[in-house]
């Protein structure tokens, strides 16, 4: 029953979407129609897109590890400390997952996990705690076939569905959310790889192996298509991954710290710019939530800021996995 | 605001505690809701506008609002005159209470004024983002229908969101 200084649905929803994620889910417990309203996919859609564009402060950069004991995230905050909060798993875990945990992406805060003895794939955004485990790809492919595979978790707008692509190098399959199922694709080009993809704009990207070219997967047209890249001086040492906002390549120059390069406009060659280099693993501490993941592998962490600052972060030893995601209330379960 | 030789038009607006205000024009029709009247009754101008959900205490602070803006608009834009306006809208909400702030948003909202109601919208989520559950319920008057049972395990499935929340003082 409205009261006439009741603020209205419309009004509390801009001031709902301009809240930071740890806030909103919080305030779930308001209320059920707050936790009903918070929860609603048009709800966290558009806090996606605020997000992403207009407001990059109501969602932070988070770090999550895979311990022996489980998972944590790192909280990039400033006003935190840097201690790992315990998250809980999600529910169809195996006792010993420690063991059997790949990390295959992360889209829109939403994270993919192979885990078990054989696998099962699960989708989880570690911020709301939502999991769900897919449907298993045996049927599609043999189980051994896929035990040494590297994949990727991507956004295909076209069709407005997350894609879960697994390679060996030889067979490919792609797990569509929307039609909850696995099918084979054949690929006559594509790259080598031994590495995960990484997200950004629609498609997944590598470094091919060996001569570090770089493709990007479109998720829409499930095809690998170049990407060129900047003409560094060595390219033997090329290491690539894209992040949420621009490209980076990097390339260890003798024993100083990694030269950096940013595609500003994605597709345009001639947009690769140096940008400056930090000096080498910095302190932990000075992270600021409006920082971007480039680069990550579990010997460090490379962050880029707005201003095309770098900072680097020697992972060693803090995990046995690690990812990047940025917080979100994206459900794996997607409904119409 | 320039001292013109020409006068300018004053519309006369009646406020719920039967207050009436002359506004100058173009403040006026910073306000969309009479904007749009006026455009589709331009022969009206010489009425009173009745404002029957906007109280007096509202509208002086909307009108000053709106002056404000309006003189920082006409200077040359530049990253002072940014932080002035900044300044300017921080100094405005700060003082406001928790009532104040939601009167002035169903006013704005009444009036259609978009440039203030997103401030004061996000003031309010500033305001309100590392607050407990419970100073929330009173800021928007919700009654929580949650039994015990059910709060706690809401709580439970996002306990590191209840780390580092502000305590209650007001």
């Amino acid at each position: 029953m409205a009261r006439p200084n009741d603020v209205p649905q419309d009004i509390l929803d801009q001031i709902l979407s301009r809240l930071p994620v740890k806030s909103l889910l919080r305030f779930k417990s308001v209320s059920k129609s707050w936790r009903c309203f918070i929860s609603s996919p048009p709800f966290t859609r558009n806090h996606l897109r605020r997000a992403s564009s207009l407001d990059p402060g109501i969602t932070a950069l988070k770090i999550l590890l895979s311990k022996p004991d489980g998972f944590r995230f790192v909280d990039c905050e400033p006003s935190h400390s840097p201690a790992a909060v315990r998250l809980r798993f999600p529910p169809k875990a195996t006792p010993d997952i420690s063991d059997h945990v790949q990390l295959f992406g992360s889209c829109h805060g939403l994270v993919c996990l192979g885990v078990g003895n054989p696998r099962h794939l699960v989708l989880w955004n570690p911020s709301t705690g939502d999991s769900k485990t897919l449907p298993d790809y045996y049927d599609v492919i043999p189980v051994p076939a896929m035990w040494n595979c590297i994949g990727g978790l991507g956004y295909d707008p076209s069709s407005d569905d997350y894609k879960v692509f697994l390679s060996n190098n030889s067979l490919f399959v792609i797990f569509s959310l929307r039609k909850n199922s696995w099918r084979r694709i054949q690929l006559d080009y594509g790259p080598c790889v031994y590495t995960n993809g990484v997200y950004s704009n629609g498609a997944l990207h590598w470094k091919n192996y060996g001569d570090g070219r770089i493709f990007g997967f479109d998720l829409e047209t499930e095809r690998f298509y170049l990407v060129p890249g900047p003409d560094l001086v060595n390219n033997d040492a090329l290491y690539f991954q894209r992040g949420t906002l621009f490209e980076v390549g990097g390339e260890r120059l003798g024993v100083g710290g990694f030269e950096f390069w940013l595609m500003k406009k994605h597709g345009v060659k001639e947009s690769w710019t140096r940008i400056r280099n930090t000096p080498e693993f910095d302190e932990w501490p000075r992270i600021w939530n409006s920082f971007k993941c480039l680069l990550e592998n579990n010997d460090f962490i490379v962050l880029g800021g707005l201003q095309q600052e770098i900072i680097t972060h020697n992972a060693n030893g803090i995990g046995r996995q690690i990812k990047t995601y940025m917080e979100s209330l994206i459900s794996p379960h997607l409904s119409h | 605001m320039s001292m013109a030789a020409v006068e300018t038009k004053k519309i006369t607006l009646r406020t719920a505690d039967n207050h009436e205000f002359e506004v100058e024009e173009a403040i006026a029709m910073e306000f969309s809701t009479i904007k749009t009247f006026f455009d589709e009754n331009p022969d009206a101008s010489e009425d009173t506008i009745p404002l029957p959900n906007v109280t007096s205490k509202c509208l002086s602070a909307i009108i000053e609002y709106c002056k404000s803006h309006l003189a920082f608009r006409a200077r040359e834009t530049s990253s002072s005159i940014d932080e002035q306006v900044r300044t300017y809208d921080e100094e405005f909400v700060k003082a406001r209470d928790n009532e104040s702030l939601k009167e002035l948003i169903l006013a704005a909202n009444y009036l259609n004024i978009k440039a203030l109601l997103d401030m004061l919208n996000q003031a309010v989520a500033d305001r309100i983002k590392n607050k407990s559950v419970e100073y929330v319920r009173r800021f928007f008057g919700l009654e929580n229908d949650y039994t015990p049972e059910e709060e706690a395990a809401i709580r439970a499935e996002n306990e590191w969101a209840f780390e580092g929340v502000d305590p209650d003082d007001d």
